[in-house]
């Protein structure tokens, strides 16, 4: 069917924020080291065992904060806290992302299809990138080490969660 | 105080119970509500005229008005909110909270704030406005709920959940109230919704009747959509006001756009009842019949207008009539015996209107923001001047590569490009109403989305997305004052008497932000001559 966006027999791995790979923070279980392992890989790294991975960089969140301020920040704020559009962090925004049914994919399309929402699809498929993850790290998902690639082969697995 | 004052006193508290706020309004008080100088329905009366019978405020004494008080609601979101005024007291809402206050002075008599219970259906979020009948103040949430408060108190009396936010339904249209019902619907159409409007009990909130906007299978308008897929998420939600044949008990109700808007592919046929006006039974929910405004829409052309309805003179008969109007840029007169349309009128910019999206871009006029939103036109039914606001701001429309339903997201299956903010205007277009000869334009530097508001005096009042409320002459439309606010104007334009003092309200603050346009917390600020 047209709405459906998920191939049902396509592998989608549940990422706690990646914490999941991350060494002294609690515990991880096998599922979620599983998941780490996988994202490493599905982001084309060779250091699959790299357990502090995220799926983008500290600069490419820096480039993003730049794209940010410059095309997103009059509607939703300098905290992207909203208003007059949407947050894009906090509670609200979170229970509409988090709930277990949204790819990394499904935010990044509506990025980069709708916004900014005065001249859609103005910026580069790397820059949208940039703004997503810029995104990420505002949400508190943790840094990895090789840039998001913006390939929907990518990030179509990779589902939002709460972390 | 002597024993006889006293007695006195007892007496005026009596006979101010017998007529305080808390009884009414009653059916018999809604249906007079043409003549009252109060503003007791959201458009002023069941037919949506929004004409007050008010003329101290003339083209001569206009140059004096002043704010005579403020209130701050003390919120960022979208400030749509239309007030009602009923016996010396106005209700207005934020997104959250419901305000009862003095129409003179401002100050506030309770205020209720709405905690959210479950999920907020979209990120639309917004407020237009209370319905008040026998003593209840009604009004709908983000979160799906119809609450009724107490309208002396703001207690609670009851709350019901009508609809889906786990469907992205959300409830921001002012109810209607009629005998014992409320009808509503909720909005949506771009989360991808599956339109409805219902009627629930004055005194419970429980439903009484359900009309599928986006028919179910064997449902009339069932075979416009080329399968049962396409209706799942078509859209076709109410947000704006429907207006009320009272001698017929009929209800016309304004249907919002399909979905996805920009991927018509999807859904081929004429989509009923998107972007259409749907006549009902007020008391059954029985469809009587309709009129579509844009079939198989491609633009995201709703028709958020179905008033003013009124019976006027036309060629030497009375005529009833109702006026529809749409995002589509044109105002229409229907004859609603015979159901002809009798004229249109383009009140914006209209180019390729024909020519749907391409992934390359298709260009057009109006753009994805109408023509005329969700305030309607204002008649004098004295001089036969109706006067309607309109955005006017183009762009380009592209189709998705791949239309995507991401829940709780825009369900929009491309994207609108929109020119340059300076491209960007408004129009307030007069037309003779029985005619629609056009007899003056106001041109604004901001699309035109506050509510407009006619009075016996000759000025039409409204406001600009610049802040500024205007007071314009009803004979040119040459602006008579100006007064800036300090924040958006996109909602409730109202005037009333208090004691025989004409007052003017404007609800100013925040636009949704593809408006670009200058944010301010809600204020309303109220308007009188010296
Ligand atoms: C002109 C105003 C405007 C600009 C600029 C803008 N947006 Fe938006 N954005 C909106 C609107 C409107 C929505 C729909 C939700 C709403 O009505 O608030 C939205 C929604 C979103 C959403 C979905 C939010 C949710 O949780 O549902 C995301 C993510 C988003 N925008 C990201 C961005 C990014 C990134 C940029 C900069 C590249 C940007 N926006 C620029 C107006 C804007």
């Amino acid at each position: 069917m047209w709405f459906d966006r998920h191939d049902p027999m396509e592998k989608r791995w549940p990422v706690r924020g990646f914490r999941l790979a991350a060494p002294g923070r609690g515990p991880i279980g096998p599922l979620w080291f599983g998941a780490g392992l996988c994202l490493a890989l599905v982001t084309g790294r060779t250091h699959a065992g790299d357990s502090a991975s995220g799926v983008y960089s500290e600069p490419q969140a820096l480039r993003g904060e730049a794209l940010y301020v410059q095309h997103c920040v009059a509607c939703h704020g300098t905290h992207l806290e909203g208003s007059p559009a949407a947050a894009l962090t906090g509670p609200a925004f979170r229970a509409r992302w988090e709930d277990g049914t949204h790819t990394l994919d499904d935010l990044y399309y509506i990025v980069r299809t709708l916004m900014p929402n005065t001249a859609p699809g103005s910026l580069s498929k790397a820059e949208y990138a940039d703004v997503v993850a810029y995104i990420l790290r505002v949400n508190g998902y943790p840094v990895g080490a090789a840039d998001l690639v913006p390939k929907g082969a990518i990030m179509k697995p990779v589902v939002l969660q709460p972390h | 105080m002597d024993r006889s004052s006293v007695v006195a006193v007892l007496a005026m508290l009596v006979v101010s119970g017998a007529v305080s706020a808390q009884a009414g309004p009653t059916q018999q008080e809604l249906e007079d509500a043409t003549r009252s100088t109060e503003w007791l329905l959201p458009n002023h009366d069941y037919g949506g005229v929004r004409f007050a019978d008010l003329k101290q405020i003339t083209p001569a004494t206009a140059p004096s008005l002043r704010p005579v008080c403020q209130f701050q609601g003390a919120d960022l979101i979208r400030s749509q909110s239309n007030p009602l005024v009923y016996r010396g007291v106005m209700y207005v809402t934020t997104t959250y909270s419901t305000i009862a206050l003095d129409p003179v002075t401002c100050r506030v008599k309770w205020r209720h704030d709405w905690k959210a219970k479950a999920k907020e259906g979209n990120t639309s979020v917004k407020n237009r406005g209370v319905a008040l009948k026998d003593g209840k103040v009604i009004r709908g949430t983000q979160d799906g709920y119809l609450i009724a408060l107490d309208a002396a108190t703001g207690a609670v009396l009851w709350e019901v959940q009508i609809a889906r936010p786990e469907r992205f339904e959300a409830v921001g249209m002012t109810p209607l109230a009629f005998e014992d019902l409320v009808i509503v619907g909720p909005n949506g159409s771009e989360y991808g919704v599956k339109g409805w409007i219902g009627a629930f009990r004055l005194s419970d909130g429980q439903q009484v009747w359900k009309f599928n906007t986006i028919p179910d299978d064997g449902e009339p308008g069932a075979d416009t959509w080329g399968g049962a897929d396409a209706r799942l998420k078509g859209g076709g939600a109410i947000w704006t006001t429907p207006s009320l044949d009272v001698a017929k008990g009929l209800v016309y109700v304004p249907v919002g756009n399909p979905a996805p808007d920009f991927f018509a592919s999807l859904r081929p046929g004429a989509n009923l009842f998107t972007n259409t006006m749907i006549v009902l039974d007020a008391r059954t929910g029985a469809l009587q019949w309709h009129k579509q405004g844009v079939p198989h829409d491609t633009h995201d052309w709703d028709l958020p207008v179905v008033s003013p309805l009124f019976t006027t003179m036309i060629g030497g008969a009375a005529k009833n009539v109702v006026t529809m109007g749409g995002k589509d840029g044109l105002l229409r007169l229907v004859d609603r015996d015979t159901r002809d349309q009798l004229y249109e009128v383009a009140v914006t910019t209209r180019t390729n209107v024909g020519e749907a999206p391409t992934e390359e871009g298709t260009y057009a006029c109006p753009g994805v923001l109408g023509g005329m939103e969700w305030s309607v036109p204002a008649l004098n039914p004295r001089t036969d001047v109706m006067v309607a606001p309109a955005v006017d701001w183009c762009g380009t429309f592209k189709k998705d590569d791949e239309p995507r339903f991401i829940a709780g997201q825009l369900f929009m299956g491309g994207s609108f490009t929109y020119d340059p903010i300076e491209k960007s205007r408004g129009w307030l277009t007069a037309v003779k109403a029985s005619t629609g000869e056009v007899l003056w334009k106001y041109h604004s530097s901001r699309p035109m989305l506050a509510a407009v508001t006619a009075t016996a005096g000759g000025v039409v009042f409204t406001g600009e997305l610049t802040g500024d409320f205007i007071a314009l002459d009803e004979s040119d439309g040459k602006v008579l004052y100006r007064f800036n606010c300090g924040g958006s104007i996109t909602g409730g334009v109202i005037s009333y008497a208090v004691d025989g003092k004409q007052y003017v309200a404007v609800v100013s603050g925040m636009a949704a932000g593809f408006w670009q346009a200058q944010p301010g917390s809600m204020t309303l600020t109220v308007f009188a001559l010296p």
